[in-house]
């Protein structure tokens, strides 16, 4: 769907984006995330051509893009959504004809728009505000204007820079929430950018983890939490791992812990859990510590219970 | 002092000589403004597309040089714009005298003000706006006219206001050397003639001018602010 290759851009000395490649797959929510400098928005910017890049390539469907003011540039553009930590809309706008913006400027029949407009509107629960002005709005419904405007055009791609980041967290997640429900009911592909390691855990099934334009590592999420890579651990704060044991279950698992210790009369702490996606499928992940000589029996345990899990590595090797 | 004596003088000046100055001055001022927000219009919108580093379509060789020759024709006094373009003027128009030879310099004058002021007005809309109109495809032309000129609407009305009040100034000035009008009224038939009825007289018309300008204006900047 998205193919990154070998892209790289420098501002003068400092390299902002070093030969980076990468692929992401058609219906996928992929979380980019990293320290501020990493990159993470530099790449998500290139990748609708808002910003150039020195070498390297980038296609979205196969279709090259590029910054270019020509219509073949722009047309490759408009099959990509974006929206934006500070929303973007424009203030003597109201909600209707915020939403209907792109639509206008590209010219479409006025039938056309006030249908796609009306259906947006209502799939973002915003029927009451659709005379609205934005300085009029809270900061979530403004990022669902920003939503529904960034879906008019039918685009492949919805890409979110630090979309939550200015929302207080039940908005941020409502927001969440919302993309992932989209995701679902059109199938189309998200790229979210963030800084919080919650907006990855909550909606990606795919990340990719960037340090000083380099990526550090990518791959499903679940993957990426369980061998917890250094690059994760370094973005949780570095803290040191005593788990030896990585553990995912769902939230109708019960008794899985309490059930291994009767079982193997073990000892076991549990260091860390994280949760993983939103309602239904939400799962937890334990990062644990068992005896060193039980490891190897309550890992057999585990799986022959049909559980997911593996041994952490002591200082993981970077790579997934 | 205020007698009726004092009122039929009063009158007597304000129907002979100061009302068909007020109306010179309102004409000098709608024409001189119809072609400074005209041409200003047209050059700022230029000057914001070919601005270096704010522009939509960065271009030093365009920008350069605009910027250069408004700057050098605003930094003239305006006294002194007018004797410099007195020859030009007397070559375009024949004459240097009455309301047709003020607007020359009055235009030449105010274009370059207004063009920097629309301009300005124009970068200051938030860059992150400009950015999300091309992340939807928009060319340079679709986003300088719905996002750059529909969201600076407020802040081009009051520099417009700034500017028509600029120009009532700058006319009384131009009535010095000729132009006719109140500034000229108030010099030649009051102060120097020390008609102290005649000069005042003018002067708060004037103000009262100013002050129904800046008030239509801030009417209008309202209204605009919501769609």
């Amino acid at each position: 769907m998205i193919q990154i290759e070998n892209l790289s851009k420098r501002y003068g000395e400092l390299e902002v984006l070093n030969t980076m490649s990468l692929h992401i797959q058609k219906g996928s929510i992929f979380g980019i995330i990293g320290q501020s400098g990493a990159g993470k928005s530099t790449l998500l910017r290139c990748i609708n051509g808002l910003e150039t890049f020195d070498s390297g390539r980038i296609l979205v469907d196969g279709i090259q893009i590029s910054t270019g003011n020509d219509r073949q540039a722009r047309e490759a553009r408009r099959e990509i959504g974006m929206v934006f930590q500070n929303f973007s809309l424009l203030d003597r706008l109201n909600v209707y004809d915020n939403v209907a913006f792109p639509m206008k400027s590209w010219g479409y029949k006025k039938k056309e728009i006030d249908e796609r407009v009306r259906e947006l509107i209502g799939l973002v629960d915003l029927n009451d505000k659709i005379s609205a002005f934005p300085p009029y709005l809270s900061g979530g419904q403004k990022q669902r204007v920003a939503i529904a405007r960034a879906l008019t055009m039918q685009p492949k791609v919805l890409l979110c820079d630090e979309a939550t980041s200015a929302l207080d967290p039940r908005t941020a997640e409502s927001i969440l929430n919302l993309l992932k429900e989209i995701n679902e009911k059109t199938g189309i592909t998200i790229i979210v950018v963030a800084h919080q390691l919650s907006v990855i855990r909550n909606i990606c099934t795919h990340m990719a983890i960037l340090e000083d334009g380099h990526l550090a590592c990518h791959g499903a999420t679940t993957e990426i939490f369980m061998q917890a890579p250094a690059a994760l651990r370094r973005l949780q704060g570095n803290r040191e791992n005593h788990a030896n044991l990585s553990v995912l279950f769902c939230e109708q698992d019960q008794f899985v812990f309490s059930r291994m210790v009767r079982d193997l009369e073990t000892d076991f702490d549990i260091m860390d859990i994280q949760h993983l996606g939103m309602g239904k499928e939400a799962q937890i992940h334990y990062s644990i510590r068992v005896p060193e000589e039980k490891l190897d029996t309550c890992l057999s345990w585990l799986r022959k219970k049909g559980i997911y899990c593996q041994t952490v590595e002591k200082e993981g090797a970077d790579s997934v | 002092m205020f007698n009726s004596e004092f009122w039929d003088v009063w009158m007597r000046y304000f129907n002979q000589l100061i009302a068909p100055a007020i109306l010179v001055t309102l004409r000098l001022v709608a024409v001189t403004m119809l072609i400074c927000v005209v041409c200003g219009f047209g050059l700022a919108c230029l000057m914001v597309l070919t601005h270096p580093s704010k522009g939509l379509h960065p271009n030093k060789k365009i920008y350069t040089p605009i910027s250069v020759v408004a700057n050098s024709i605003r930094s003239f006094p305006f006294v002194l714009l007018i004797v410099t373009l007195a020859p030009i003027t007397r070559f375009i128009l024949g004459t240097m005298i009455g309301e047709a030879a003020a607007i020359l310099p009055l235009s030449v004058g105010g274009i370059p003000f207004v063009a920097r002021l629309l301009e300005n007005a124009m970068l200051e809309v938030n860059p992150q706006l400009i950015e999300m109109a091309r992340s939807f495809g928009l060319s340079n032309r679709e986003i300088l006219v719905r996002v750059i000129l529909k969201e600076s609407v407020p802040a081009i009305v009051n520099s417009v206001t700034l500017a028509t009040i600029n120009c009532v100034g700058s006319t009384a000035m131009a009535g010095a050397v000729g132009a006719g009008g109140l500034g000229s009224v108030a010099l030649n038939y009051g102060f120097y003639s020390f008609n102290d009825l005649v000069l005042y007289t003018s002067v708060i018309i004037t103000l009262i001018i100013v002050q129904l300008i800046q008030l239509a204006g801030s009417l209008l900047y309202h209204r605009c602010l919501r769609k």
